[in-house]
């Protein structure tokens, strides 16, 4: 992905300055749960639109976002515990950065899944999966992702641009 | 979760009237419709026009719910919103649907097509 990691002409702040031109738009924690996800989301692509990211890169965005953050909900912690993730949105030029942390289990394998199609053996409408399409989704959308785990946390880093 | 169903020219239309079918609401999108859809004999067309936002869940319900309807009876969508759209066709569940720019070219377009 190019990165030509110039701010615009006449847009630099001081915090531009400091941090070689990568700003952070939102840095938050959430409770792990489904309703959450959908604000912390939303929080994501509405920061996004301010800064005047583009409508189908939004939706990619947003797409993107709630499978990954769905996920953490989902798995990363057992079924009583209210586990937290915190999400983190930079922007650096054309470049989106998403850092998602839980302190959670760590995914199976140590791997990110490969987010294969769930339909690849279902034959009849009956058998057709109602679920699984959700790292298929990360996958087609984004071909930066990295996934870490240091000292107990999980961390997701993926790489989008912000014009589509 | 609100939803609206209206009988149309031998279809069961089906309004999601909120913006969002995801995650926190898939359970629940996927109980109403068979609730709503429960008592019809007829093809159903689902307007999505309304909602700006489906993620795996929501598609995995809108799955189930097709699912639920049978052999004998069609689950088709129309009105879709740029970001709906695009999951169905990253998915390919474009090609599994019928999918349809309006209601009214829903209505037009023949049960079996």
């Amino acid at each position: 992905m190019p990165d030509d990691g110039l701010a615009p002409t006449g847009g630099v702040t001081t915090e531009d300055r400091l941090s070689g031109g990568t700003r952070t738009l939102l840095d938050k924690s959430y409770p792990a749960d489904f309703r959450w996800v959908r604000r912390a989301v939303q929080n994501a692509v509405d920061e996004l639109r301010s800064d005047e990211v583009a409508a189908d890169a939004l939706g990619s965005v947003e797409i993107v976002l709630a499978e990954a953050l769905n996920n953490v909900a989902e798995h990363a912690y057992p079924e009583e515990t209210q586990g937290e993730l915190r999400l983190i949105v930079r922007r650096r030029g054309k470049a989106l950065m998403f850092e998602i942390r839980d302190k959670g289990r760590p995914m199976p394998q140590g791997r990110a899944p490969m987010g294969n199609h769930p339909m690849t053996e279902f034959d009849q409408q009956d058998d057709m999966p109602e679920g699984g399409y959700g790292w298929f989704l990360i996958r087609e959308i984004v071909s930066d992702l990295v996934y870490d785990r240091r000292d107990d946390e999980n961390f997701l880093l993926i790489r989008m641009s912000a014009t589509g | 979760m609100h939803m609206t169903a209206s009988e149309a020219e031998g279809a069961l239309v089906v309004t999601v009237m909120d913006r969002r079918i995801d995650a926190a609401v898939a359970v629940r999108f996927k109980d109403k419709m068979q609730e709503m859809t429960g008592q019809s004999q007829e093809r159903v067309i689902l307007d999505l026009g309304q909602v700006e936002f489906l993620d795996s869940s929501g598609l995995g319900a809108v799955v189930g719910a097709m699912k639920h309807l049978g052999r004998s009876r069609r689950l088709d969508l129309a009105n879709m919103t740029p970001t709906v759209e695009k999951v169905f066709r990253i998915t390919r569940m474009d090609r599994v649907f019928r999918i349809f720019p309006s209601i009214e070219d829903a209505l037009e377009a023949a049960v079996d097509a």
